[in-house]
């Protein structure tokens, strides 16, 4: 009796430390969670492209300003079609994304990236670092840069009001996610601007039982033009004062559904940007830009296997001033107090074979006097932001565990170009065919 | 027995607590997207509501029901 005695205190000893233990160990791990409020995830992309490139008409082009200044106009690089040529590429494209919630209200999100030539050991030529501010965490370098994509805080003041601040998830809009079968990317349509914004936003979201959310959203993104050396405004190539700060504000509404009777998921964007003032910082010619964009994505059409995403930008442009003193023209061939007004357009469809595998094809036409930019093309052609039409063919297979194949083909005959830098200058009417055909893995971890 | 009953509410509580977000975000996803049809919320890194929560396309579909992927990363506001 007394031996069972004893054996059941030493038991209920035993029991009692590890038990003490163990509720220590989940009150560290509770610890331990409340601490590390960072998540991380990222995704690696390798890809091979080959690319050929055949002009059947002769152009000349302004590649270095000065230089063809200088030279009283003669040293423009002219382009015939003996200059027709093949060649293949191999990139490498990572993305950090890191996120915190700090608590209810406050959250972060930010994400570092590497885009590059593979091993480059010699390059020719140099960068035009004018948009780099835009665009440099997409377009391939040839080191292993990093660069910061993304960084922003959303506040919420209510379940309804967020205000957001940073660097902001404006790059690799719609439709682009839908040939890479990802989910949306970055908050602006591609055609609405494709290029990575600072600034701030304030946005007003509803939501409905039925699952429909209705948002409002005000973005404010100036561009700025610093004078590193003091901080007297800068100085203009025509010699005035020009301000350091441009406003460029865009004013968006968006309205998303699942379940509709004709689609699993529907998504709205509509999208107007002022963007007033150029972003070449001591360049006397200012960029007056009004622009109306649109997408609309629907998910498993009339719940069939077909996605469809409809992409539509109109805008109105206006030149101030000029190039070079009117040597040459300015933005889209006009001169000094003249505007355009033009239109480009994407339509997409895609298939999903089965779970694991989709397929799909995209047509892009733009008219010569739509002003279209895209910093953030990756995509062997940049199609987005080239004056005519073509057109994009995709498939995506994904095997178990994370990682993924992206197969396309790409085609677009481009029938303007401007002078300089493709959108400045003389309005040239030129025959280019471009296409393409590329092979990516994708890991996602 | 007190003891135990401390230590399976704290263990409970930490499950709830790490875990809970994700699978009740999960279940609201099938009631509202699924049609009536009952998708587990099953655990573990390859369960049902891990595909659903790392899922890197603008869908994923398990057990025959096609859901979608919110990223917030991606949007001003959340």
């Amino acid at each position: 009796m007394k031996k069972l005695l004893i054996l059941g205190m030493s038991s209920m000893f035993a029991f009692g430390a590890a038990a003490q233990t163990l509720e220590e160990r989940v009150e560290a791990l509770e610890y331990a969670g409340y601490e590390n409020i960072f998540k991380f995830s990222g995704q690696l992309e390798m890809r091979f492209d080959s690319v050929a490139i055949e002009n059947k008409d002769s152009y000349t082009t302004i590649k270095n300003l000065t230089t063809y200044l200088t030279s009283g106009g003669a040293s423009g690089t002219t382009t015939t079609p003996s200059d027709d040529w093949n060649n293949g590429f191999a990139k490498m494209f990572f993305k950090l994304n890191m996120s915190a919630q700090p608590s209810d209200k406050l959250s972060f999100f930010g994400r570092l990236s590497t885009s590059k030539h593979l091993n480059a050991v010699g390059a020719e030529g140099t960068s035009d670092t004018t948009y780099e501010e835009f665009n440099a965490g997409v377009t391939p370098r040839t080191n292993a840069a990093v660069w910061l994509e993304k960084a922003f805080v959303n506040y919420s003041f209510t379940d309804a009001v967020t205000f957001t601040f940073g660097r902001l998830p404006t790059v690799g809009g719609a439709p682009k996610h839908l040939s890479r079968d990802e989910g949306m990317a970055g908050a602006y349509p591609s055609l609405a601007y494709s290029a990575i914004f600072d600034g701030i936003a304030l946005t007003y979201t509803k939501k409905s039982e039925a699952g429909a959310n209705h948002s409002a959203r005000l973005v404010w993104t100036p561009t700025t033009s610093p004078n590193l050396d003091s901080d007297a405004p800068v100085t203009s190539s025509a010699g005035s004062k020009m301000t350091s700060m441009n406003d460029w504000a865009a004013l968006m509404y968006e309205y998303e559904s699942t379940n509709t009777s004709f689609a699993r998921k529907s998504h709205l964007i509509t999208q107007y940007m002022s963007a007033n003032g150029s972003p070449s910082s001591t360049s006397a010619l200012v960029l007056q830009l009004q622009r109306y964009a649109l997408y609309w994505e629907l998910l498993g059409v009339a719940n069939s296997k077909f996605d469809l995403g409809l992409s539509y930008s109109s805008n109105v442009i206006k030149n101030e001033g000029s190039l070079a003193g009117g040597a040459i023209k300015g933005y889209l061939g006009l001169d000094d107090g003249e505007s355009a007004t033009g239109a480009s357009y994407i339509l997409t469809t895609r298939y999903a074979i089965n779970t694991n595998s989709k397929i799909g094809i995209e047509y892009v036409n733009t008219e010569k006097t739509a002003f279209t930019f895209d910093a953030a093309n990756t995509l062997p052609i940049n199609m987005y932001a080239s004056f005519g039409s073509g057109y994009h063919l995709f498939y995506n297979h994904k095997f178990d565990g994370g990682l993924k194949m992206n197969v396309g083909y790409m085609a677009f005959n481009q029938d303007t170009t401007y002078s300089y830098v493709g959108l400045i200058g003389d309005e040239i009417e030129i025959d280019k065919t471009m296409t393409a055909m590329y092979t990516g893995f994708v890991a996602d971890f | 027995m007190k003891l135990r009953m401390v230590i399976s509410f704290a263990l409970l509580a930490g499950a709830f607590s790490a875990f809970g977000g994700a699978k009740d975000d999960f279940q609201a996803a099938v009631k509202a997207q699924c049609g009536g049809k009952d998708v587990p919320a099953t655990g573990g890194r390859q369960g049902n509501v891990m595909k659903w929560k790392t899922c890197t396309s603008d869908s994923v579909t398990i057990d025959g029901c096609t859901l979608s992927c919110t990223d917030a990363s991606a949007k001003i506001g959340g």
